[in-house]
């Protein structure tokens, strides 16, 4: 095989293999080593100019902030332009990109009822739009006959659905390579006719929603606190602090501003007072955009709920599960510009329903939806059957009714109180994605391509990714998300030593002190101009100012002085400083003031951890009481 | 023809970065594309292809390390003779020098650590030896590559997980791809001339020179001290016996002690001012201290290595109690930070690995080990530039410890921040005169776990190296390698190949001497007297959680050997062959018919005073091999039903008040009797054991045993309860490690516990409060009412369940307990009617008995929970 049809594959497999394995990014590798070879080869100055964009796009894609597969879809499009080889099929695997066509992908697999049939929609658009193009019909029946009857036999008998995805992807590939012309200019120009006007479509149906970015941002709760999921929604209003954004709690729904965002987490109370309100924000004439997240199942009628909130069906009566049955989402499709955090708590809850003329914002490759079988407390079982839908499933929609605009998402656990807390990165990304814009950018920078491509100007997608890349990362970005910065500390939401549970036993007393993690105390944070407590160890010592500490001793497990030593260390500290809790030589808890701001250190990683006892948050509230006294007063 | 010769560098490249990963981290993919490569460079020859052949054969068969002398010699073969050596040398530092990452093993970039991934990359720097100028565009290039992909990778951890990075696959794939894009054409001209070889006289000198070393600078040790005076962790002094219990007992290192004096002269001090270190050929051990080390005491001890005296210095995980800064104040005069970390292999389990036969290579303290496991030990922070690599955990991560658990342990979770590396588990320095050694993990050589070849084998390894100059000289030939290497690259000689040739002999010899013949084998005897075999499922695990389902646990049961008077030694080697002549104890659990010796062979082993034991599980009654091999010996077997009594729970969560009273079943066992023809005589039976002697039988009986179990589960760590168990065992632990022992030994006088079931005759109700308590929580107080009375179903009335309980334990009491040398507590435990074991704690003032405690221990005992019950009046 010559390399042009090597990255020709490659934009073929990215486009129909599941998304997510590291051989999305071995496929980026490999297609960046080859630009960075070609390029070498031929001009040197510009060549490594080329390859220096090339690898900083590279970086800004594995960081997530450009989407890895438009990116791969980019580059083989931009190595197929420069060796002028099959650039009609490379069109071709970028118009696939479009949030048309991954609407068209999940609106078919709605409609299917054969899950073998299901899980190679992608493969048979793929195929029916290159044949169509190609004017090959005969081979195009035959190619599909192929496809869903190995399918089908693989589904039958049982092989594991990772595999039945691969070898399906494999024949669809080899349909293609054994079909291929040489190229035809006249006959790629047409195409690529055709493929400007579908993805300007895609692109201005963009325009029905609410676009732009929000002026005011509410959320809408239940008001019953009594029932089992209020815990995930205690504090919240503090809990939403962690994005960055000041959040108001929605009491009047008269009171609203047009182009105002409210977010609905929390659907399965269906308390009166909360569904009136609903039906009042339903029935405002305002121009909204609505964040709501369902359940699984229809778990307390949250479908139902939904499904009337928003006038048609959007949420289905099923339950999605992951690949391995994960907490977390993992890497998913979108037809946003970046790509959706992949650590972010986003699991089983339910798929959701697109029109036509909506969009499917987030799909999960080889996600599963089991059907609800109506029997009290069963939530599934988490295990992949044949005849449970399998494919590119639809996970969140964008649609509209009348002038409110709606970001379903089919499950809430990225937006329950202690998961924002540990992350607020997946909710940052979906306030963004309400403005619309990142979708637009998305479309918009695959117009462009398409259409430069038949300009044939010469650098050009690499030049337009790395300008829109520049552009929304600056215009998107959210301004100041260090209340979370300060206290993340690379610990998952169900992380055991995460501050995130006891965080909120003591929100609402923290006022205006910050909470600072850090595996090992550093100048940044006494720098920082905030009250604040400060939870860390010393590696071997520490200095700042007229600071000092060292000498420590570690320990842990430790009952003392009314407080449980988790994973701290006692420190002999020299200069200006109030000891808190410490013995004669060695201090545990101090307060160092510095410009005036407090900075109390505890000198523990894991003082408020989950596990941590209740003495410890009752000790830090006591300590918030007496923060305010003198030095003389010192807390006991 | 041309096309062959045109990609001979290319063959060169991929093949030497397929054997770089084969050697230095056993990777199979790596082995592959070696394979491929040197069959692609043959040029279809056949000669050459039948030396590829042989060469991949041999590699596979005997160990991956071979191929730093078979890869050489096909490169010989071919013509590139200084590239062979250059090779050789390469493969060679490249390995050994690996354990240097561990200084850099802290530093991470975005989440990454640093090490990890420069471990990936480092054997690319072999490229170099192939470099020659038309190629500075190609081997530019492919290092450009590597450092982005360097690059690249530290900053895609979303898309790195830790097993991506671990993979084997994944390791080769990036080495492979750079080569295969980069350097896919050029060829490099063979050497036509022959070049003599200068130093044949050095090499015969040196092969004398170091003969005589290693035979005859070994100078034994005179005396080996331990520190006992730094707490009695792990103390040597304990007296393990058949009556010592509790894992004070079973982790210390008293059998430790009695193997080094199998060999050496021992001695120990108890206080820091009674330390005498005047001979020179004496080796200190200094382990885990949990008391902290004197100024004064580390003063002496760091003056006494530095004119000459050595120091053997053993560390655990996470800065257990202390340990780790208590033993730093001391190393630190030595340049040594131990990391107050754990170690665990990329699983997240504890580091194990197998040599091969050609682990000699590349020698260590485990080279003449089949199977390595360690038992999460530590690693090292900084060591000192003269420091010596003496064993490594292999590839492992190192874990820093979470000072909030109680055993201080992190999560165990492989993490891209940490490092993944070949730490270091053994090793030395020279300090001045003397020598300073450090190994990183105590477990292995307790009581409970110093019974495994392996550990015997290790610790007698680590006395040898310890005596042992020629580590020292390997280390310093190493260096001398790099320097020469170096040399190469930057004066690149074509014509003289035969220093490097002196070089790489000279190693082969050392490592042969000191990765082989040096390192000695077990000797029965003097290193064990009962040798155990083992069925395939059979594990020795030091937690029970370890233990594959479906499989069983048997540490407990053969560690007790050591405190009943027997020296057991476990093959590594599972389902081995019993070899009779190994041992005249002979211990074999769950053995596979495979693993039987033929049955006139066990005759003879009998006849001749062998004892030996054969533990089978009861689903190998079934087995019709077996059966035959049994009935050989005249010996059937039969099927015996035994009513019993068992406690059931009523529902999941299987507590105290889930459950009705005892509930009756039939246990189905399978036991052995001999035929009225057979040269066996049934001499002892329960229900789980039959002993045999055979015939003739003369007084005195001068014969063996053959003790046979269709019950091995019995004995298993489930049934007897782990090594954890506290000072008071199960009365069934106690039953059972007696039984086996005497057994092996032939003593059918077996001293079991004392009565299980107590009887409830003595009525008394003086006793009118208790509290019942789950797992440290108080669930259930109160008053006994006067119309009490006794009914034995917890949940139907807790009460007189309650009330039931006190009268048994009283009759107990009673009966057992009084004429105990420690008033207030029972010497067994007490079965209650419901088949629940009890420990009983009692005080007693003028005769009345005022209160009594009864605990049960989850797990061990029964129940999924913990619970007291505080019975006064």
């Amino acid at each position: 095989m010559n390399k042009d049809k090597l990255i020709l594959s490659v934009g073929t497999l990215n486009f129909l293999l599941p998304f997510g394995f590291i051989y999305n990014f071995i496929f980026l590798l490999l297609v960046l080593t080859f630009i960075g070879k070609e390029e070498l080869e031929k001009n040197k100055i510009a060549g490594l100019i080329k390859l220096f964009f090339c690898v900083i796009l590279f970086l800004l894609a594995v960081k997530g902030f450009i989407s890895l597969n438009l990116l791969i879809s980019i580059f083989v499009l931009y190595f197929l332009l420069k060796k002028k080889m099959y650039a009609g099929i490379g069109i071709l695997l970028i118009f696939l990109e479009t949030s048309l066509s991954q609407n068209l992908i999940s609106y078919f697999l709605n409609s299917s009822a054969f899950p073998p049939i299901g899980l190679v929609i992608p493969n048979i658009l793929l195929l029916v739009i290159y044949f169509l193009t190609i004017k090959k019909l005969i081979p195009l029946v035959f190619s599909l006959i192929i496809l869903i009857s190995i399918t089908t036999l693989l589904f039958n008998f049982n092989i594991h659905i990772f595999y039945t995805a691969h070898i399906a992807a494999l024949i669809t590939l080899l349909s293609i390579l054994l079909n291929i012309d040489d190229h035809d200019n006249k006959a790629e120009k047409k195409t690529s006719l055709l493929f400007i006007i579908l993805s300007t479509i895609s692109l201005i149906t963009f325009i029905q929603f609410n676009v732009g970015i929000k002026d005011n941002f509410h959320y809408l709760l239940p008001s019953d606190d009594d029932s089992y999921e209020a815990k995930y929604f205690m504090n919240y209003y503090e809990a939403l602090e962690f994005t960055g954004i000041k959040f108001e709690n929605l009491l009047d729904i008269n009171a609203l501003a047009d182009n105002s965002l409210i977010l609905i987490p929390w659907v399965s109370n269906t308390d009166s007072n909360f569904v009136d309100q609903l039906n009042l924000l339903k029935n405002s004439n305002k121009k909204l955009t609505i964040i709501i997240a369902g359940e699984h199942t229809n778990y307390s009628g949250s479908r139902d709920l939904i499904n009337g909130f928003v006038g048609k069906s959007v949420i289905n009566d099923d339950l999605t599960v992951p690949r391995n049955n994960s907490d977390y989402s993992g890497f998913l499709r979108s037809i946003d510009f970046m790509d959706w955090p992949n650590k972010s708590v986003f699991n089983r809850g339910a798929s959701t329903a697109v029109g036509f003329f909506d969009k499917t914002v987030l799909s999960g490759d080889l996600w599963f939806s089991e059907p609800n079988i109506n029997e009290w407390l069963w939530v599934g079982d988490y295990k992949w059957q044949p005849t449970d839908k399998i494919g590119r499933i639809p996970l969140a929609t964008l649609t509209k009714n009348n002038n409110l605009t709606y970001l379903i998402f089919g499950d809430n656990s990225f937006l329950l109180n202690t998961q924002i807390i540990a992350d607020p990165n997946a909710l940052i990304r979906a306030i963004n994605l309400s403005s619309i814009v990142p979708f637009m950018i998305h479309d918009l920078i695959i117009l462009l391509i398409i259409i430069l491509s038949i300009l044939t100007i010469d650098f050009s997608p690499i030049i337009v990714v790395t300008i829109f890349s520049v552009l929304s990362f600056q215009a998107l970005k959210i301004e100041s998300i260090n209340v979370w910065r300060d206290f993340y500390n690379n610990q998952s939401g169900f992380d055991e030593n995460n501050f995130n549970s006891k965080f909120l036993d003591i929100a609402k007393e923290l006022d205006d002190y910050h909470i600072i993690r850090a595996n090992y105390l550093n100048k940044d944070i006494f720098m920082k101009n905030n009250n604040a407590f400060i939870f860390g160890l010393v590696d071997s010592e520490f200095k700042f100012m007229d600071l000092e500490i060292k000498n420590c001793f570690r320990t842990g497990s430790l009952n003392y002085s009314n407080i449980r030593i988790m994973n701290g260390q006692f420190c002999k500290v020299k200069g200006d400083y109030i000891k808190i809790i410490g013995d004669d030589n060695k201090e545990f808890i101090f307060l160092y003031k510095h410009n005036n701001f407090n900075k109390i250190v505890i000198l523990d990683r894991n003082f408020l951890s989950t596990k941590a006892p209740g003495i410890n948050v009752d000790y830090i509230k006591k300590l918030i009481l007496q923060i305010g006294l003198s030095k003389s007063n010192k807390p006991s | 023809m041309t096309l062959v010769n045109n990609q001979g560098f290319f063959f060169l490249t991929i093949s030497l970065i397929g054997v770089s990963l084969a050697v230095s981290e056993n990777n199979i993919y790596g082995f592959c594309i070696f394979a491929a490569a040197l069959f692609q460079h043959t040029n279809y020859k056949t000669k050459e292809i039948f030396l590829a052949l042989i060469i991949i054969l041999v590699a596979l068969f005997v160990g991956y390390e071979f191929l730093v002398i078979l890869y050489p010699i096909f490169l010989f073969k071919k013509g590139y003779q200084i590239i062979a050596v250059n090779i050789a040398i390469g493969l060679i530092v490249i390995k050994y020098f690996l354990y240097l990452l561990a200084l850099i093993s802290d530093i991470t970039i975005n989440g990454t650590n640093i090490s990890s991934i420069l471990l990936i990359l480092l054997p690319s720097l072999l490229v170099l030896i192939l470099y020659e100028k038309k190629f500075r565009k190609e081997i530019a290039s492919f290092y450009l590559y590597i450092f982005i992909t360097f690059s690249l990778i530290l900053f895609s951890n979303n898309w790195i997980n830790p097993n991506i990075i671990s993979s084997e696959f994944t390791r080769a794939l990036i080495l492979v791809i750079p080569t295969l894009v980069f350097i896919n054409s050029g060829d490099i001209e063979p050497f036509k001339n022959k070049v003599a070889f200068k130093y044949k006289l050095i090499l015969i000198f040196l092969v004398i020179l170091i003969s005589f070393f290693s035979f005859s600078n070994n100078k034994k040790y005179e005396e080996i001290v331990f520190d006992e005076s730094h707490g009695n962790w792990a103390s040597v002094n304990n007296n393990f016996n058949e009556g010592s219990f509790g894992r004070n007992y079973f982790y210390s290192y008293s059998i430790l002690r009695e193997f080094i004096e199998r060999n050496y002269q021992t001695t120990s001090f108890n206080k820091e001012k009674d330390i005498v270190l005047n001979k020179n050929k004496s080796l200190l051990i200094i382990k885990m201290p949990i008391k902290q080390l004197g100024k004064s005491y580390i003063d002496k001890v760091s003056k006494w290595v530095s004119n000459g005296g050595h120091l053997l210095v053993i560390s655990d995980h996470t800065n257990l109690y202390n340990s780790t800064f208590y033993l730093n104040e001391l190393l630190d005069r030595f340049g040594i930070i131990i990391s107050e970390t754990a170690v665990f292999d990329k699983k997240g389990q504890p580091n194990k690995y197998t040599n091969s036969l050609t682990s000699f290579l590349f020698p260590s303290a485990d080279s003449n080990i089949e199977k390595m496991e360690w038992l999460t030990g530590t690693s090292l922070k900084t060591f000192p530039a003269n420091f010596i690599p003496l064993g490594t955990y292999n590839l492992s991560y190192s874990e820093d410890g979470d000072y909030s658990n109680p055993n201080r342990f992190g999560k165990f979770q492989p993490h891209l921040s940490l490092p993944l590396i070949n730490h270091i588990s053994f090793g030395k320095t020279n300090y001045k005169k003397g020598k300073v050694h450090i190994l990183l993990d105590s477990t292995p050589w307790s009581n409970f776990s110093i019974s495994k070849e392996m550990y015997k084998k290790y610790i007698s390894n680590i006395l040898i190296i310890c005596e042992t100059k020629l580590y020292d000289f390997r280390h310093y030939l190493l260096i001398l390698m790099v320097v020469y290497l170096v040399f190469q690259l930057g004066f690149k000689s074509k014509k003289n190949y035969s220093f490097g040739l002196l070089l790489l002999l000279t190693y082969f010899l050392l490592s042969y001497i000191t990765g082989n013949q040096m390192l000695q084998k077990l000797n029965f005897g003097t290193d064990y007297d009962t040798a155990v075999y083992s069925g395939k499922e059979v594990n020795y695990k030091f937690l029970n959680q370890l233990v594959p389902i479906g499989e069983v646990n048997f540490t407990r049961i053969v560690g007790s050997l050591n405190r009943n008077g027997l020296n057991p030694l476990i093959f590594d080697k599972k389902e081995k062959r019993l070899n009779l002549d190994e041992s005249d104890k002979i211990l074999a659990i769950q053995p596979t018919i495979s693993q039987l010796p033929y049955t006139y062979e066990v005759i003879d082993y009998v006849k001749q005073g062998g004892s030996l034991t054969l533990l089978f599980s009861k689903s190998q009654s079934s087995n019709m091999q077996i059966k035959e091999w049994l009935s050989e010996l005249g010996i059937y077997i039969r099927e015996k039903s035994n009513y019993g009594f068992i406690e059931s729970p009523r529902d999941e969560k299987d507590n105290l008040l889930s459950r009705d009273q005892t509930f009756a079943i039939k246990n189905i066992n399978w036991l052995t009797y001999s035929s009225n023809n057979s040269l066996f005589k049934l001499q002892y039976m329960n229900n789980i054991i039959q002993s045999f002697i055979v015939r003739p039988i003369n007084l005195p009986y001068e014969g063996g045993f053959l003790n046979i179990s269709f019950s091995s589960d019995q004995f298993s760590d489930s049934v007897i309860g782990d090594i954890w168990e506290g000072i008071i065992p199960s009365n069934i632990a106690v039953q059972q490690e007696r039984m086996l022992a005497s057994l092996i030994n032939g003593n059918f006088n077996i001293n079991l516990t004392k009565k299980f079931i107590s009887n409830n005759e003595n009525k008394l109700n003086q006793f009118t409060k208790y509290g019942l308590f789950e797992d440290g929580r108080i669930i259930l107080n109160g008053e006994f009412t006067e119309s009490i009375s006794d009914n034995f179903n917890p949940s139907k009335n807790i009460e007189t369940y309650l009330f039931s309980l006190l009268n048994q334990a009283i009759s107990f009491v009673n009966i057992n307990c009084l004429d105990e040398p420690v008033l207030g507590e029972c010497p067994s435990n007490y079965v209650s009617e419901d088949m629940l074991e009890w420990r009983i704690k009692f005080r007693k003032e003028s005769n009345d008995i005022t209160s009594i405690e009864l605990i049960h221990q989850r797990d061990s005992n029964g129940l999924n929970y913990t619970y007291n019950i505080v019975y006064g009046k």
